[in-house]
């Protein structure tokens, strides 16, 4: 760990550019959750070391954290998919398949690519360098690129990821604040969560179990014992059941 | 311990964070998790209500403070709130909305409360996040109006942060004019996306069709209404905004083509949830084109509207709610026999409707009126007949869809009768409404307080 760390810290700013380049457009082209997800997780340490010559190293490193728990909570719901799906004997994956072929998105990719790399150096943001200038237009170019080729929720979440990172890259230089850095930081994990939400009500079928219904005395009976169960842990609490 | 005893804006921005783990713990019954939530939103309510004005407090730094926009946006926020708790009480929207609904509150006062913008639009993304789960409702193949909000939040608000951050760098930097320019296009862009205006409107029909309609109305009434109050403060925060005019002219022609063209799509729906979220759009339309003319006469207009249509959304939607969850669907064949089933739902939803056309002798009139004159003094003449020429189209649409309710059927015949107390609470919305419509003068306190502070307004 020390050792990839250590490797991470000795790349120049242009090598750190040209990976996050490599890694969104690697996360835009492949299909596998797996590459997906470690190429996310790349781009969000590259990211954090792309700003930590800009802000105090405590903010790069609260970036990249929370970016490892992001890239956390996509791969528990993307496991729990897969395994759900394979269960049921169909795709081991979280993604459906879209008909969008490889060179479709090879070629989606490319030209992304040159429309962000005029953009970057022809409306440059003021009062930024030139570094955190390129990394953001690539992160936003290549998240919309990635939403538009999508109606998935998990790639277009990935997609909807790399756009908030990217402008998370530019305003965390703009307004190094702790309190702004903790809201966008909310921001990122409860977009995880939505979308880890939106894949599994999307894939998983959910538990059909009967509930009471909300308005019978046996519904107020369960509310009052799960409430109950939450200050006494000896009381016994309703069983958990799937919900609407 | 006295935050907790005595009224403090720390209080009123904690409450609902501090219930949603107990609205959570009850949400099994619908009549404990709705009387719990709503006697949390009414004690918040209370506080609000004491609360002298420019009264501040500071949370890490930053400051929060109560004007009487802020004051008047927050009750009819957690008035909106109150009545779909009372709501669901008996027509179920969901079980986790009782715990969502709360935490989603506490973002958005918060948003109402700080008075740093960036904090604001921060605040203001997190409420609307949480809304997300509530749209999507559990187990649905269709994730597509849940993703088409997402991507809709996120990217209007870095638009609007950049934004901010470009309007203060022109302060200290007034020699740059293009940054003015840049800051109002991207500001503009922004708002096109949370406001849903046309052509970025389609995530708000979409919602209105397939979430849950009390949801729906819940984001079509209390979203704008935050980032109104929002635009309305950075337009005295940044004067630089409203001083080129550019600003106030995309608001007039941004207001003027999603009015117009809320109104004639709003015709082409054979959906009563879509046809609802248009007019919606086209009433949302005219209160930006006040606050782009913004004379007192346009502002009393916006003001005026913003209460009648957060009453109107809230009460069409619940009736909607009702014809949605007893005659199963909202499309004209769905809706066959309701007139004579449920009846309630049916004048709710008439009244909520007329009011957001702003038909003569409705609630909503008053406001369309001063907004009509506003357009008429400003040299928009021609605009007048466009919007009159909208909101008959969309009248047109109504009619359409509910001459449907009228026609007998076996399928209508069988509809359940509508729950008692959800009726009750569409007849107390409704009477709001007609009370507003004979009696305007009853809010025109607090809209000459709100008033008073908008140095635009003089």
């Amino acid at each position: 760990m020390t050792e990839i760390l250590h490797f991470f810290s000795l790349l120049s700013e242009v090598q750190l550019i040209v990976g996050l380049a490599i890694s969104t457009s690697a996360i835009a082209i492949l299909r596998d959750w797996r590459w997906n997800l470690f190429f996310l997780l790349v781009q969000y340490i590259l990211a954090g070391l792309l700003i930590s010559s800009s802000v105090l190293l405590s903010i790069a490193l609260i970036k990249i954290l929370m970016g490892a728990i992001t890239t956390l909570i996509l791969y528990w719901t993307a496991r729990s998919v897969a395994v759900s799906r394979a269960g049921r004997g169909e795709e081991k994956s979280p993604v459906l398949a879209d008909g969008m072929g490889l060179p479709l998105r090879f070629l989606s990719v490319l030209l992304g690519a040159l429309v962000i790399t005029t953009l970057q150096v022809r409306y440059p943001v003021p009062a930024v360098d030139s570094f955190i200038n390129a990394g953001t237009y690539w992160l936003l170019g290549t998240g919309l690129v990635i939403i538009m080729l999508t109606k998935e929720p998990f790639r277009m979440g990935l997609g909807i990821l790399l756009f908030q990172s990217g402008f998370e890259l530019l305003y965390v230089v703009l307004e190094p604040s702790l309190v702004v850095i903790g809201l966008t930081g909310g921001i990122t994990l409860l977009t995880a969560l939505l979308i880890s939400y939106l894949t599994t009500a999307n894939m998983v079928p959910w538990s059909d179990e009967r509930v009471p219904e909300p308005h019978s005395m046996r519904a107020v009976d369960e509310a009052i014992r799960t409430l109950l169960a939450s200050v006494r842990p000896e009381a016994e609490a309703p069983s958990q059941e799937g919900e609407g | 311990m006295s935050i907790f005893f005595s009224p403090s804006l720390i209080g009123v921005l904690a409450i609902p964070f501090l219930v949603a783990p107990f609205a959570y713990l009850l949400r099994r019954s619908a009549f404990l998790a709705s009387t719990f939530s709503i006697a949390a939103i009414f004690f918040t309510m209370s506080w609000i209500w004491r609360l002298p004005d420019g009264t501040t407090a500071h949370i890490l730094g930053r400051e929060l403070a109560l004007y009487p926009i802020q004051r008047m946006a927050l009750l009819i926020l957690l008035f909106s709130t109150a009545s779909i708790f009372l709501f669901v009480w008996q027509v179920s929207q969901g079980w986790s909305l009782y715990p969502f609904l709360l935490i989603s509150i506490g973002f958005l006062n918060g948003a109402l409360l700080f008075q740093s913008p960036v904090i604001a639009v921060l605040l203001a993304e997190l409420g609307m996040l949480t809304c997300i789960f509530l749209i999507q409702g559990g187990p649905r193949e269709d994730t597509r109006p849940a993703m088409h909000l997402l991507t809709t939040i996120v990217l209007a608000s870095p638009l609007l942060l950049v934004a901010i951050f470009l309007l203060h760098y022109y302060d200290m930097h007034s020699d740059i004019a293009a940054l003015l320019q840049v800051a109002t296009a991207i500001m503009a862009l922004g708002f096109a996306f949370v406001f849903a205006l046309f052509p970025f409107h389609t995530w708000l029909p979409t919602i209105s069709e397939t979430a849950p309609p009390a949801i729906a109305a819940f984001m079509a009434s209390t979203v704008p209404i935050v980032f109104l109050v929002l635009l309305t403060t950075w337009l005295v925060q940044f004067p630089a905004l409203r001083e080129t005019g550019t600003f106030s002219h995309l608001l007039v022609w941004g207001g003027l083509v999603t009015a117009i063209t809320g109104g004639i799509l709003a015709y082409s729906q054979d959906h009563l949830g879509r046809w609802w979220a248009h007019v919606a759009l086209a009433d949302l339309g005219y209160l930006l084109v006040g606050l782009g003319i913004a004379s007192p006469a346009a502002l009393h207009g916006v003001l005026y509207g913003l209460i009648n249509r957060s009453v109107a959304l809230i009460l069409a939607g619940q009736s909607l709610a009702v014809l949605h969850h007893r005659a199963t669907g909202l499309s004209p064949r769905n809706l066959q026999g309701t007139a004579f089933r449920l009846p309630v739902s049916l004048l709710g939803m008439s009244l909520g409707s007329l009011a957001l056309l702003g038909v003569p002798i409705s609630s909503g009139f008053l406001s369309r009126w001063l907004i009509y004159r506003a357009l008429l003094e400003n040299g928009y003449s021609v605009w007048v007949w466009g919007l009159l020429g909208a909101t008959a189209f969309a009248g047109l649409g109504y009619a359409r869809i509910i001459r449907s309710v009228f026609v007998h059927s076996e399928q209508g015949a069988a509809i359940e009768r509508e729950p008692r107390l959800a009726s009750a609470t569409i007849l107390i919305l409704s009477a709001f409404l007609i009370g507003l419509a004979l009696y305007p003068q009853f809010i025109a306190g607090p809209v000459r307080l709100v008033l008073a502070m908008l140095p635009f307004s003089q």
